[in-house]
């Protein structure tokens, strides 16, 4: 059974829309800039959204957290044409770890130094509600949820999505995730000493770390049936995943790579692909010490000495967490609709022990079938995705 | 889909018992946590460090999987509607009261929603699929529907369950949530389920409803004809006509409020139905040979169901 994306949604530090963001990686234009907005008394590298939030809300209703008002500018683009139709069952898989910490650190704030804080900003706290919210504005009714697992939480919705469908319990699925930037995880990776204080190297030799970034992305899913009803034009398939947990430590990935491994064979044998049919990977790539030597070790597990053009774009968008399986499933499709190779930014000497290249610079012209895109989390949750083009 | 075992923490003494259902009083004070020994179940240097919904969480996961060496399940699903509270607050109150870099990492990393599912694999050395959902009211019915996906793609057994913890900071914020006046209170409910029907193992299903004209209807289908003896419930009882003359018990007196109560009302489910007609269960609440309905209408808007059959 075949599971169609029919439409795409994204807002990153590249831009407001999937055609700025594909404008920016097609033009090696990265989106970090560097201020002291969450980190007050430090400069620090993120990839900001430099839209406010009075600008993305809603003309009327309850303020929202940045995680829902992103969302909504993400799925709305993502959902554009469609509507509720009878014969169909939608669902909405929203993802997110940060939830409504937006608001709520700025209630905690105050209430930490007055022992009084404003309780309204703790409204919007509850992970849940972000994605309500999103599935209110757009009239779903059948389905709603949210996952969180960290960094791999969207690229967790799109597989849920396609289970869901393959099971029969949905026919048509938008699904995706949102993390805004905040002090509380701007400080949490900070204590773990894994944010970089220049901008991020993934895959290279001298990388220190990563830095966060802001974001959104929405793709819609359909089956065959849905695809009847809606007459919707398809724009790639999602044809592998797989998610594995690694259990191996709270927030180090294993050495020898085995969740990512796992989770990277999996989406293989559903996809019933075999390695060097892969012709693009998106990596996870942070640019941490840690990580990226992690998911080396796992490629070459998977792909022997014949790893294929491989990327990160976490130094175009910064680590979007939640947000982040998404952004980088869209930017799969895009790779593939496109038929080009996103760079690797920052990439100069590679790691002593794998010795991997990355691609360093854009590359146009190449026919892309496949491409697998990796999410790997916080508590050794990892994910692999496999996008597909249509005729293969 | 079937309970091969249950488990739960929270205000009652159920952990790694049998056969209690009958003999619950409900709390008319603040609920206070009972907690089991966590030394048995985790080794003390984690759990020194470890907040309450992560030690019940683990502690349930150990007691269903330390006993019997081939219900081993292929995955782990947690539907959590708050996540790790204590953790998430002492992360805001270090780096308030440190300037500079050198915050203890800890609460941070202890402080996302799947810390729990992730710590349970990490402790019972497992690879498979996990994963946490969060949808306030309803986090434990996702996550079993989750379950329930699983299982029919292959697996044998999962374990799934639902957790949440109490903070003196929510108390105060309880009116700006769904809570109202209620006690609120802090609860884990695990299960191992398995995809065929074993000896003595409760038959589950479950859904979650948008609350709307077309609700009873929607209801009905779901139970196929199916009239529960018994109803266990949280949020207003509006419950459709057909069930007025079916006895109800609310959970919340029991348990106290909190966003994955369904997990631990399912364990007391669970053991309804196992000891029927036995000891402490002849009170006309527990008589009847229909299922058992857990009812959760916390948010007025959505409703859980999940139905409980033997």
């Amino acid at each position: 059974m075949k599971i169609y994306i029919t439409g795409l949604g994204c807002v990153s530090a590249l831009g407001m829309d999937v055609g700025q963001n594909l404008e920016a990686l097609k033009m090696n234009k990265t989106g970090i800039s560097s201020d002291s907005e969450f980190y007050p008394g430090k400069t620090i590298f993120t990839g900001k959204i430099a839209v406010s939030n009075a600008h993305l809300s809603m003309k009327s209703g309850p303020p929202m957290s940045r995680t829902s008002l992103l969302a909504i500018a993400a799925a709305g683009e993502a959902w554009q044409g469609n509507k509720p139709v009878s014969t169909l069952r939608d669902a909405f898989i929203h993802a997110t770890s940060v939830g409504g910490m937006d608001r709520t650190e700025k209630f905690y704030s105050q209430y930490f130094h007055s022992k009084s804080g404003d309780f309204d900003l703790v409204r919007t706290h509850d992970s849940g509600n972000t994605g309500e919210k999103i599935a209110a504005f757009l009239g779903f009714k059948h389905y709603i949820n949210t996952l969180s697992t960290a960094c791999s939480s969207s690229a967790n919705a799109l597989m849920l999505g396609a289970r869901m469908i393959r099971a029969g319990k949905a026919d048509r699925v938008l699904a995706g995730g949102a993390d805004p930037l905040t002090t509380f995880t701007i400080k949490g990776f900070h204590s773990l000493m894994i944010y970089d204080v220049e901008w991020c190297k993934p895959f290279d030799h001298h990388r220190n770390g990563l830095n966060l970034g802001e974001g959104a992305a929405f793709l819609l899913l359909e089956s065959e049936k849905s695809l009847q009803e809606t007459g919707n034009k398809p724009l790639a398939l999602l044809t592998g995943w797989c998610n594995a947990a690694d259990a191996f430590h709270q927030t180090a990935s294993s050495p020898d790579g085995k969740g990512a491994t796992l989770a990277m064979q999996g989406a293989l044998t559903r996809s019933k692909l075999n390695p060097n049919q892969i012709d693009y990977i998106n990596a996870h790539g942070t640019g941490t010490k840690n990580n990226d030597l992690s998911e080396s070790m796992a490629l070459k597990n998977i792909f022997g000495e014949k790893i294929p053009p491989f990327s990160s774009t976490k130094a175009y968008t910064g680590h979007t967490l939640a947000a982040a399986g998404a952004i980088e499933a869209v930017f799969s499709v895009l790779a593939i609709r496109n038929s080009f190779f996103p760079s690797n930014l920052n990439f100069s000497v590679p790691l002593d022990e794998t010795q991997l290249q990355p691609v360093s610079e854009v590359t146009f012209g190449k026919p892309i079938k496949h491409v697998l895109s990796n999410s790997f989390g916080f508590g050794g949750n990892n994910s692999s995705l496999i996008f597909s083009a249509l005729s293969t | 889909m079937f309970i091969y075992k249950a488990t739960s923490v929270s205000c009652q003494p159920l952990f790694g018992s049998n056969g209690f259902a009958g003999m619950l009083k409900e709390c008319t004070n603040k609920p206070q946590l009972i907690k089991p020994e966590y030394g048995k179940y985790i080794p003390p240097a984690l759990s020194r460090r470890m907040s309450e919904i992560l030690k019940m969480s683990v502690a349930c996961a150990v007691e269903l999987t330390s006993h019997d060496v081939t219900l081993k399940p292929e995955a782990i699903l947690v539907g959590t509607g708050l996540g790790c509270l204590e953790d998430t607050e002492k992360f805001l109150q270090a780096y308030l009261s440190v300037s500079g870099d050198l915050i203890p990492p800890t609460s941070f990393i202890q402080s996302t929603h799947n810390t729990i599912a992730g710590q349970i694999s990490l402790i019972l050395k497992n690879h498979g699929y996990n994963m946490t959902h969060t949808r306030n009211t309803v986090s434990f019915e996702l996550a079993l529907m989750d379950a329930e996906l699983c299982l029919m793609e292959g697996r044998k057994f999962v374990l799934a369950g639902g957790a949440d913890e109490r903070i003196n900071l929510l108390e105060m914020a309880a009116s700006y949530f769904c809570f109202g006046q209620k006690q609120l209170g802090s609860g884990a409910g695990f299960f191992l389920l398995g995809a065929a029907k074993g000896k003595e193992t409760p038959a589950i299903k479950t859904t979650v409803f948008e609350v709307n004209e077309n609700l009873e209807g929607e209801i009905k289908t779901f139970l196929s004809e199916q009239i529960p003896s018994l109803i266990l419930y949280a949020g207003n009882p509006n419950f459709p006509t057909q069930f007025s003359s079916i006895p109800t018990l609310n959970y919340e007196s029991y348990f106290g409020t909190f966003f994955t109560g369904p997990a631990v009302a399912l364990h007391w489910a669970s053991d309804i139905l196992l000891n029927r007609g036995k000891g402490e269960m002849q009170h006309t609440l527990f008589k009847g040979s229909g299922p058992v309905l857990i009812w959760n209408n916390l948010n007025p808007a959505t409703l859980g169901l999940t139905q409980v059959s033997l």
